[in-house]
């Protein structure tokens, strides 16, 4: 009957079933036929798993990221990164990553930047002379930064499922997205100049000034969300939610880019979005607690225990483990699933549960543009009508760089733990 | 069933923002006047629990609940069609399951006159929430299962 409630999940996610049935149905048969536990269990299992403050973040941060998204913000601070950068070469690329790294600092969502920042700039990189490939490439691939950068939803719901502060991920993630960003950008001046590609525009200080004065909303908007959590103000839960209002304040009566009736459909489609994860979690909630009192994460700890795998080893078979489900399954599914199994093993081989929230989500991340599944691949597709094929060998490089970034985020901890230290 | 569907989206709209709202003014009642809404977080829990399994209803409807369709390209469209009803069968199961479970509970509750400790509102209206939720994934997922079916005669 236990092989039965094993094999039954990996049938049913094979047939493509929704993974919170899968959740449910298992953890419902585990309860009548093996634990003989009453099935109330069940609702009261969810109810626990979603009454929770810190989740609240989750629909606040996607609300806000909808919002601005759609009010024209991208636009505005892709302007800004560009007239920044305007006088160096491989500029529109540079632009790309800048923008990813400060839209990603409102959104969380990686297919969302595709969208926002792929519809703007792609046709820039080809007119700046960038072949198809690279910039089908750069514009997939980059999405997988707002995931890293917080706030990052992954990060969330790793909090929640490892029972981790949420700001100590937000903070901890601030350099390993830089990090990720720096990768590409050092690619990005290399193709530069190994195709003699000239800056589009000279730098311009009055150019700088006007783009700063038109977008000084859409700029300040990381900033708050950001600054508020690391100076220790307001929770992450209560930024998200301040996030919320000061994005409708913005859209709405500065730059009157939304109306009321526009707002209240976002509001709809952000409850949709809310919905579609935080039910994953609530049946997660019943499936973590299922194993919890079978003791099946302390069993796989012994049995790691017994091979006496380093920390170093550990961490390459996770690394490769998380990217090979980052293929197939989408972050928070699998963040939600396999965290209650893996934390309770990275903390008994000493790694720092923070540390491995950021290798987590970088690993999965990296899964949303890795073929044959990742999101951003088809949204790429839909957005620039280019065949898969192409895209995929567009992102070869980006994914090689990403992962190289992926080697040192996981092999030096000091880069997400150093701020963690420096504000507490 | 578009017109319920409607509803359910525009309720779990304003559950989100009311949300919005309640977090925005326990934030300016703590900073600002020094007194935060004592309710505010119990409530927030609540608020969260309605659009999310009220919410989820909405995600069956539009069949868009994640899963992993790797294999599932690979099938003939027949043998897809008969997963996506068998996947709709056992929505439907699961979602009874918890109806009558949430049922039990909440009606409990209400007997017992069971209140939250805050807002000291009775608790049978959030494991209400489960009752109402759930049952709208088995109904919206009925509805895909005999849409199905008649498409597959």
């Amino acid at each position: 009957m236990k092989l039965l409630l094993i094999i039954l999940p990996f049938v049913m996610l094979l047939a493509g079933m929704p993974i919170f049935i899968i959740l449910l149905v298992t953890a419902t048969l585990a309860l009548v036929l093996v634990m003989n536990v009453p099935l109330t269990a069940v609702p009261q299992m969810m109810f626990g798993s979603i009454d929770k403050f810190a989740l609240l973040a989750v629909p606040f941060f996607i609300f806000a990221g909808e919002i601005l998204s759609n009010g024209g913000i991208s636009e505005r601070l892709m302007r800004w990164v560009q007239s920044l950068l305007g006088g160096v070469r491989g500029s529109v690329g540079l632009t790309t990553v800048g923008t990813c790294e400060f839209f990603g600092a409102i959104s969380g969502s990686s297919p969302a930047t595709v969208a926002a920042v792929g519809k703007t700039l792609y046709p820039a990189l080809r007119e700046g002379g960038y072949d198809e490939r690279f910039s089908l490439g750069i514009v997939t691939s980059c999405g997988a930064i707002a995931g890293i950068i917080p706030p990052s939803i992954t990060m969330i719901l790793y909090g929640a499922a490892a029972e981790e502060s949420v700001a100590k991920l937000f903070i901890a993630g601030v350099l390993p997205g830089i990090l990720v960003g720096l990768f590409i950008a050092g690619y990005v001046i290399y193709y530069a100049y190994s195709r003699d590609l000239r800056p589009t525009e000279r730098f311009s200080a009055g150019r700088l000034v006007q783009t700063t004065r038109e977008g000084i909303w859409a700029i300040l908007a990381p900033v708050i969300i950001l600054g508020t959590i690391y100076g220790g103000i307001s929770t992450p839960t209560e930024t998200a939610g301040i996030a919320c209002v000061y994005a409708v304040l913005v859209t709405r009566f500065i730059y009157r880019t939304l109306t009321w009736r526009r707002l209240f459909e976002l509001s709809v489609s952000s409850a949709f979005l809310t919905a579609q994860i935080m039910i994953i979690v609530a049946a997660s909630g019943v499936f973590s607690w299922l194993l919890t009192i079978s003791g099946v994460p302390q069993a796989i700890v012994a049995f790691m225990s017994q091979q006496q795998v380093s920390p170093v080893m550990l961490l390459m078979i996770i690394n490769v483990f998380l990217l090979i489900v980052g293929c197939f399954i989408d972050p928070g599914s699998a963040v939600l699933v396999l965290t209650p199994l893996l934390a309770p093993i990275v903390k008994a081989a000493g790694i720092d549960p923070v540390h491995f929230g950021i290798i987590v989500t970088v690993n999965l991340s990296i899964g949303m543009f890795t073929p044959p599944f990742g999101l951003n691949l088809f949204v790429a597709q839909s957005l620039f009508q280019a065949p898969i094929g192409r895209i995929v060998q567009g992102v070869a490089p980006f994914l090689a760089l990403q992962l190289a970034a992926l080697l040192v985020i996981t092999y030096v901890p000091w880069l997400s733990l150093v701020l963690v230290q420096f504000v507490q | 069933m578009n017109r319920l569907a409607q509803l359910v989206s525009w309720f779990v709209a304003l559950l989100l923002i009311a949300a919005v709202a309640i977090n925005f003014s326990n934030v300016v009642g703590r900073y600002v006047f020094s007194q935060p809404l004592a309710w505010a977080e119990e409530a927030l829990g609540f608020l969260q629990i309605g659009f999310v399994v009220i919410g989820a209803a909405l995600v069956t409807r539009a069949n868009a609940h994640l899963r992993m369709d790797a294999v599932e390209h690979l099938l003939r469209p027949s043998l897809r069609r008969w997963l996506d009803v068998a996947a709709g069968l056992l929505t439907v199961g699961v979602g009874l399951v918890v109806v009558a479970m949430s049922w039990r509970i909440a009606s409990g509750m209400l007997a017992n006159d069971t209140r939250s400790v805050v807002l000291e509102i009775p608790l049978a209206i959030p494991y209400g929430a489960f009752v109402v939720g759930f049952a709208l994934i088995a109904l919206f997922a009925l509805a895909r299962v005999i849409g199905l079916m008649r498409r597959s005669r």
